[in-house]
């Protein structure tokens, strides 16, 4: 298993200390979650508008343009194995 | 099974359960009475931010595509508690909290490893107040802050203040190896199953 980072939205959380992510699946449905800064990259704080960061996960298989990974928290959609792109997750 | 208050000491000593800022101290003193450490429980701490949901004409459902952080954080307001001005929950009313205190369950080192549950505190309990309702379990691995998920049942407004005790957490252990198992999305085809 591997960490990872996949592109994902950044805004603020509904408490201090959280931030709401934003990505989308290979379906191109969304996904979405509530995880600590640690767990993600991004430049700019997020201030009322959401920012471009990324988002750490475990790789646990990648065939062709689909990757499979879990993502520190559960997805309030979709819990915390998903699949994205392959091409939206990098090192 | 359920760790002991000296297991959990023993379990906050090896770092297999870290808890920030740790609950103090272990056992009660004449001169500090007030342990947060029972048998096999630690009580925790309601943090200085609620956030408050409000109502509008919306419905949730979880079945249409989208993104349910962004609508949950938009229909809800924060508010920062002090002990000069409480939160009064009034009757019937929900909202959310966290923990004052951070609470990590590490996947790292040998199993066995920990989880936990929150549950509420019986004096609170007898007023009617609901500190979680439907989602007790830490999983190990997590990290975070616990939120809480608050309702006031009882005939009365409660008061809450930053910095009371408000909820206890129980610490188990669990048997057996825990990975993340590719294998266990074999033959679905949603997005969160595995790849064919």
């Amino acid at each position: 298993m591997q960490t990872k980072w996949l592109e994902c939205k950044i805004s603020e959380g509904m408490f201090t200390g959280e931030y709401q992510v934003v990505g989308k699946l290979y379906n191109q449905t969304a996904f979405s979650l509530f995880a600590e800064k640690e767990d993600l990259k991004f430049e700019a704080e997020p201030d009322g508008t959401p920012v471009d960061g990324k988002i750490r996960v475990v790789l646990l298989e990648q065939k062709e343009d689909r990757s499979l990974v879990a993502l520190p928290q559960p997805a309030l959609e979709n819990g915390a194995y998903i699949t994205v792109p392959s091409e939206s997750v990098a090192e | 099974m359920i760790l002991s208050n000296t297991e959990i000491h023993a379990a906050l000593d090896a770092g297999r359960l870290i808890i920030h800022p740790q609950p103090t101290p272990r056992t009660p003193t004449i001169g500090n009475p007030n342990c947060p450490f029972d048998a096999h429980t630690v009580d925790l701490r309601l943090d200085h931010e609620i956030c408050i949901p409000t109502s509008g004409l919306f419905t949730i459902d979880l079945t249409q595509p989208g993104s349910f952080s962004e609508h949950l954080a938009k229909h809800s307001e924060k508010r920062i508690l002090t002990s000069d001005q409480p939160y009064r929950l009034d009757p019937k009313k929900f909202i959310l909290a966290q923990t004052m205190e951070r609470v990590e369950l590490p996947l790292q080192g040998e199993p066995p490893y920990l989880a936990a549950r929150i549950e509420g505190k019986s004096s609170r309990a007898r007023c009617g107040l609901l500190i979680h309702f439907t989602a007790p379990t830490v999983h190990p691995g997590f990290k975070g802050k616990l939120t809480l998920e608050m309702i006031n049942l009882g005939p009365a407004a409660f008061l809450l203040s930053p910095g009371m005790y408000i909820a206890q957490l129980i610490i188990e252990q669990v048997t057996g190896q825990i990975a993340p198992n590719p294998s266990q999305f074999q033959d679905q085809s949603s997005p969160t199953g595995k790849i064919k």
